[in-house]
């Protein structure tokens, strides 16, 4: 009888300490602030792989990757990334097309201020690089023609039109520069 | 009084002793010294530049090698470029190509299969592989962050469908790389903008892997561009979906982030876990190193009083 009586306290306690022990994993997940319950339930979704899929082998050959030839678009366009970060040149906007009287080969040219660390900006200036497609068409080689700064601009710089190797440039208090690409000067 | 008492009594003495010498230091309010957290191994991101999809697996399949080699997970952006205004287009940095969003889920694909094939027989290390985008222009939204996240997906699926998911190593993200300067007067409307559309889709995360130009290095104002302290914060920590692996170029920046972090904990609830810092000495040599960037972002955040969590170590670089 007393061991009867015992292996009940000993199951009921045992119940009881599983319900605590739930009770305090269902009040922990209850605790997760909303942007842990947001990250949760994304990875959740993104974890839900079929059950019927079979590993893919390692060792298998894979399908060669299929790409696509790189393609240009010429104009003016009103975006800032360029091609180093704002703490070496700042970008107002860009400008890329045919140099001279070459169809492959483009001028790239980058509007705006020199950079500081702090993201504040420096002397008012081009950024300007010529690109050619590489041989296997996927990409294109950049030459770096240099920073050319705008010796008497009061402020950054933008392009508001090009005129063959002419570009008109614009401070933001609207005084108006040009530079010739093919002489790398202002007048 | 016997002998026994007193004896009791004296050694009582030193325990009181010791309870004012222990009250004295937190009275001072001394904090422990703590060793910087081991840098993780180094991980490459990369400005892509190449519509070369073989060009990507391999540096995957290098990644994968790497993280097997190393026991060890880790984190890569792929920038894109900025959306094109339709929604279906990026174009990539340094020139002006155009890709589809089916390209950039091409190339990010293979990177991926490069990675899950460069782990051999490895199976529990975890690529997390953030796709990215910028905010460099005027036209951000919850169309295009809402778009961007579907990218994200659409990539998680195909790896999923296609076998390369099985043992779930490569869980991928969206990325942006958000510049204050960038994305004219409504730049941070914009963005937060695109945060709140990325989060809508509710199965996909992102990290802003982006600046806080001209943001206070000590204490609380403004940034460039009529950016806040608190827009910095919401699309790197407060939206739903955002996470943070931030430009650590300059010694300067690990102040700014750290600032953001440390208005983040005074005013909005708690301070930003980073994922780590993201540095480019390889593009710039006056720059910091990965060392010194990881060593300074853990150390200011440290000093704030934020225990910094990271878990990567980044480096942008060139994919041509």
């Amino acid at each position: 009888m007393k061991s009867k009586l015992s292996l009940v306290g000993a199951i009921v306690g045992t119940l009881l300490v599983l319900a605590v022990a739930a009770g305090t994993v269902a009040s922990l997940a209850g605790g997760l602030n909303p942007k842990q319950l947001f990250a949760q339930r994304a990875e959740q979704r993104n974890a839900n792989v079929p059950a019927s899929l079979a590993a893919k082998q390692k060792s298998e050959q894979q399908p060669a990757p299929v790409s696509s030839k790189a393609t240009r678009v010429a104009g003016i366009q009103d975006v800032q990334q360029g091609p180093v970060p704002s703490s070496q040149f700042a970008v107002n906007n860009q400008w890329h097309g045919p140099s001279g009287n070459s169809s492959n080969t483009w001028w790239d040219v980058y509007a705006g201020s020199k950079g500081q660390p702090d993201g504040s900006p420096g002397a008012p200036a081009l950024y300007v690089d010529s690109s050619a497609p590489t041989s296997d068409g996927y990409s294109f080689l950049t030459a770096h023609l240099g920073i050319f700064t705008a010796p008497n601009a009061d402020s950054s710089l933008t392009i508001i039109a090009v005129n063959g190797a002419v570009l008109d440039l614009k401070t933001q208090s609207g005084r108006v520069y040009h530079f010739n690409l093919a002489t790398d000067t202002y007048n | 009084m016997s002998p026994a008492i007193i004896r009791r009594l004296q050694s009582l003495r030193y325990v009181g002793y010791a309870v004012i010498v222990a009250a004295g230091a937190l009275a001072h309010g001394s904090t422990p010294a703590f060793a910087v957290q081991t840098q993780p191994a180094l991980a490459w991101s990369f400005y892509v530049r190449t519509t070369n999809a073989q060009t990507l697996y391999n540096l995957g399949y290098n990644q994968g090698v790497s993280d097997k080699n190393n026991n060890q997970s880790s984190e890569v952006v792929l920038d894109f470029g900025v959306q094109w205004s339709d929604n279906a287009h990026t174009e990539l940095t340094g020139g002006s190509t155009l890709v589809t969003y089916a390209q950039v889920e091409n190339m990010a694909e293979q990177f991926a299969v490069g990675y899950w094939a460069g782990t051999g027989s490895d199976t529990t290390t975890v690529l997390r592989l953030a796709v990215g985008t910028n905010n460099s222009t005027g036209y951000e939204s919850t169309t295009l962050g809402s778009g961007w996240a579907n990218v994200a997906v659409t990539i998680k699926n195909w790896l999923t469908s296609n076998g390369y998911e099985y043992y779930g190593q490569e869980n991928i993200w969206g990325a942006n790389d958000i510049e204050p300067s960038w994305g004219g007067t409504s730049s941070q409307t914009n963005a937060e903008n695109w945060a709140n559309g990325y989060s809508s889709n509710g199965s996909s995360l992102y990290v802003d892997y982006g600046s806080a130009d001209g943001c206070p290095s000590t204490g609380y104002g403004g940034c460039n561009n009529g950016w806040s302290q608190y827009g910095e914060y919401y699309v790197s920590w407060g939206a739903s979906a955002a996470y943070g692996l931030p430009e650590i170029y300059y010694s300067v920046n690990a102040s700014q982030w750290t600032w953001i972090s440390t208005y983040a904990k005074n005013y909005r609830g708690g301070a930003i876990w980073f994922q780590g810092p993201l540095d480019d000495h390889f593009l710039d040599g006056n720059s910091l190193t990965p060392s010194g960037a990881w060593t300074t972002f853990w150390s200011d955040m440290n000093a704030a009083g934020d225990n910094p969590g990271m878990v990567y170590s980044c480096e942008i670089h060139i994919a041509s």
